[in-house]
């Protein structure tokens, strides 16, 4: 009968062990079980163990102290020593387990029949007389314990180093998520401002205007020079403030319905700066520096015109009552992925750059200065609006503002607009300021009386005939009656019984080539593709400009007429 | 002595006005809405018109476009404070139906009489 041997397995995980003797019991092998070095020292000693199985990792002494203790020790260095780890598993610890006389070095997890037939190769050597007892002793003190460090600094290295990573990292997001936050907040506070100028600025411009006006009468009654006349200045300087205002607000609220086009913009910033000269002073000198090779970019020419205003009469305003040097470049850029300037996506961008050599400020101002109401100047000299519109104006660009300033040397404003790749559209055959006319005959639909009455002497004097309507289930009627009659519908969008949307199905139902054009108010949208399906083909926003309703309906009819 | 009509439906508006023009020694007559404006033009003639453009009942377009049409040497200022859409883009309307000047409210005084002055010069 062979011999059983006696296998001690240390470990001190219970689960691993009970899985480890398991598997040696199985194939024949008696087991020991020990929780750390120091108790696996006791018990080999004790039960005279054959084999000993250890993990790498564990409390009181771990796997390689055990080793070099057992292969130190001349009752127990005969004893062929395994180590089965599932921490330590580079080659580096594979090669330290091996100088410290471990016989085996296996990878946690191994297949059992694997792990099985390892282990019976070991026995096979030993029962062979290969192994030969104490191998550590072989290897110097100061040698162990450096080998021994090495895998355990570079493990808590890599451990550092990935703590590390994921600090900053979630630093990283954290800054990204408060400065999303933050331009959240700022565009939710210029909406909520423009929102409410849109809504009230008529009535707004018309107190405003029976302030200035009393105001301006009632400095003609009060003596020269007299408290009063003084404080009725400082009541029209206030109104005149608060007009600015509301024009700078509704300029931005307007945004949406400002159509971009692809633009040069050097002409714009010219004239800007044309307008500029005249109204500041002859000590202030204005260099400009324009690259007139600057590609196009997609903008709306009245918003850049004011964000050069605003930006060169900040420069100015920052400069006053002294000599300065207002300085504007224009120039295209390149921003590269690991820019950290700007913060913009890689490309070409169009720069423009405003300096001034005024007072400056501190990083404090800086942070705010693109903020609504945020102001340095004193009562009544500014809006604190100018910047905030810059900056709204200038994002709805796609692009991006940034300042550089020092307390008493002066500011300087970069602004990036995205440069885009197609020339722009050729005028049309029609020169501009020539209003397109026609003979045929449009039927018109919307519920405002006053509305209807004035397009259609609008129509009418481009020379077409016109049969309008105020209601849009009598227009259905009206056409039922004649549909050949006409050549384009007209239709408002909202009507009470029917809707323009619901009229024009019925319509195509009648006569399916009819061309129809909708008009749309403020804010209302249609889906383009269920409008096209309807047969709607244009569309025109409430209040429609003469030479818009003249190209738009020309457009229409000739297009129809090529069919 | 020339002759104004102002038509706007603010009354503040259209007392603030007549105080000024009076001052400069018009002669003023006051409206509130168009189809009052040109009953008043109708019954009487002025020599300038200053018209609103947003207004209730007849807005100002409109009677721009039917002053022009029977009176078609008549002169017009038209004053507008917008409203959702830029005031600049009523007034290039009214521009383009005849109007000799427009102004966005508020307007500077001086600037408005020197447009009166240079109509009925």
């Amino acid at each position: 009968m062979p011999k059983t041997y006696k296998i001690l397995i240390v470990d001190d995980r219970s689960v691993d062990r009970r899985l480890m003797r398991k598997m040696l019991e199985s194939s024949g092998y008696k087991v020991q079980e020990a929780a750390d070095g120091r108790q696996a020292i006791e018990s080999a000693l004790l039960h005279k163990a054959d084999l000993i199985i250890s993990d790498a990792l564990m409390p009181v002494m771990d796997g390689f102290q055990f080793c070099r203790a057992v292969k130190s020790d001349k009752d127990l260095n005969h004893i062929p020593f395994i180590f089965y780890t599932a921490t330590y598993t580079e080659e580096k610890d594979e090669e330290l387990a091996l100088k410290m006389g471990a016989d085996k070095f296996i990878r946690k997890p191994a297949e059992p029949d694997k792990f099985i037939e390892i282990i019976q190769g070991v026995i096979r050597n030993m029962e062979k007389g290969k192994i030969k007892p104490g191998k550590a002793e072989l290897c110097p003190e100061k040698e162990v314990l450096k080998l021994y460090n090495e895998p355990l600094v570079e493990k808590l290295e890599k451990k550092m180093l990935g703590m590390e990573r994921e600090i900053t990292e979630h630093k990283r997001t954290e800054e990204e998520r408060k400065k999303l936050e933050e331009e959240l907040r700022q565009s939710q506070k210029m909406e909520a401002i423009s929102r409410l100028a849109g809504g009230i600025a008529h009535d707004f411009n018309n107190v405003l205007y029976s302030i200035i006006g009393y105001t301006e009468l009632t400095m003609d009654d009060v003596p020269e020079g007299s408290l009063a006349k003084k404080n009725l200045k400082e009541v029209f300087k206030a109104a005149i403030r608060a007009k600015d205002m509301v024009r700078q607000i509704l300029a931005f609220s307007r945004k949406d319905d400002i159509q971009k086009k692809p633009v040069k913009i050097q002409p714009v910033v010219k004239d800007a700066l044309k307008l500029l000269r005249s109204s500041i002073p002859a000590t202030i000198e204005i260099r400009q520096s324009i690259d007139e090779d600057c590609g196009h970019v997609l903008a709306a020419s009245t918003q850049i015109h004011q964000v050069v205003m605003n930006l060169a009469t900040n420069a100015y305003q920052a400069m006053q009552g002294k000599k300065g040097l207002l300085e504007l470049t224009l120039m295209e850029e390149e921003i590269g992925s690991d820019d950290s300037g700007p913060d913009l996506p890689p490309g070409t961008y169009l720069k423009l750059t405003v300096s001034d050599t005024g007072h400056g400020m501190n990083s404090e101002v800086m942070e705010k200065i693109f903020d609504p109401y945020f102001s340095t100047k004193g009562p009544g000299e500014g809006t604190g609006m100018g910047l905030a519109v810059v900056h709204g104006i200038i994002k709805s660009h796609g692009g991006n503002i940034t300042v550089y300033s020092k307390l008493g040397e002066g500011t300087t404003f970069h602004v990036y607009l995205p440069l885009i790749e197609t020339r722009p559209v050729e005028p049309k055959s029609v020169p501009a300021g020539l209003t397109p006319t026609g003979t045929e005959h449009i039927l018109f639909v919307d519920d405002e009386e006053p509305i209807v009455l004035m397009i259609q002497k609008i129509l009418e004097r481009l020379g077409y005939q016109v049969t309008s309507r105020t209601s849009s289930v009598e227009t259905l009627e009206v056409f039922k009656a004649k549909p050949d009659e006409y050549d384009l519908v007209i239709t408002d969008m909202t009507m009470p019984n029917m809707t323009g949307v619901e009229l024009a199905p019925r319509l195509r139902e009648i006569r399916s080539d009819i061309p129809i054009i909708m008009c749309t108010g403020f804010n209302e949208t249609i889906d383009e593709d269920k409008a096209k399906n309807m047969g709607i083909l244009a569309y025109m926003m409430k209040p429609v400009l003469i030479d818009e309703i003249a190209k738009t309906i020309r457009k229409v009819l000739d297009e129809k007429k090529e069919e | 002595m020339a002759r104004i009509l102002i038509i706007d439906d603010d009354e503040q508006l259209l007392a603030m006005l007549r105080q000024t023009l009076e001052r400069e020694g018009y002669e003023v007559m006051e409206a509130s809405d168009g189809n009052e404006g040109l009953r008043r033009y109708r019954e009487n003639p002025t020599d300038l018109i200053i018209t609103d453009l947003i207004m209730p009942e007849k807005e100002g377009m409109e009677t721009i476009m039917e002053l022009r049409r029977d009176f078609p040497d008549v002169k017009i200022i038209a004053i507008s404070g917008g409203g959702r859409v830029d005031p600049w883009q009523y007034l290039s309307i009214a521009k383009s139906f005849g109007v000799q000047y427009t102004f966005a409210k508020p307007i500077e005084r001086k600037d408005l009489l020197n447009a009166v002055r240079e109509l009925l010069k």
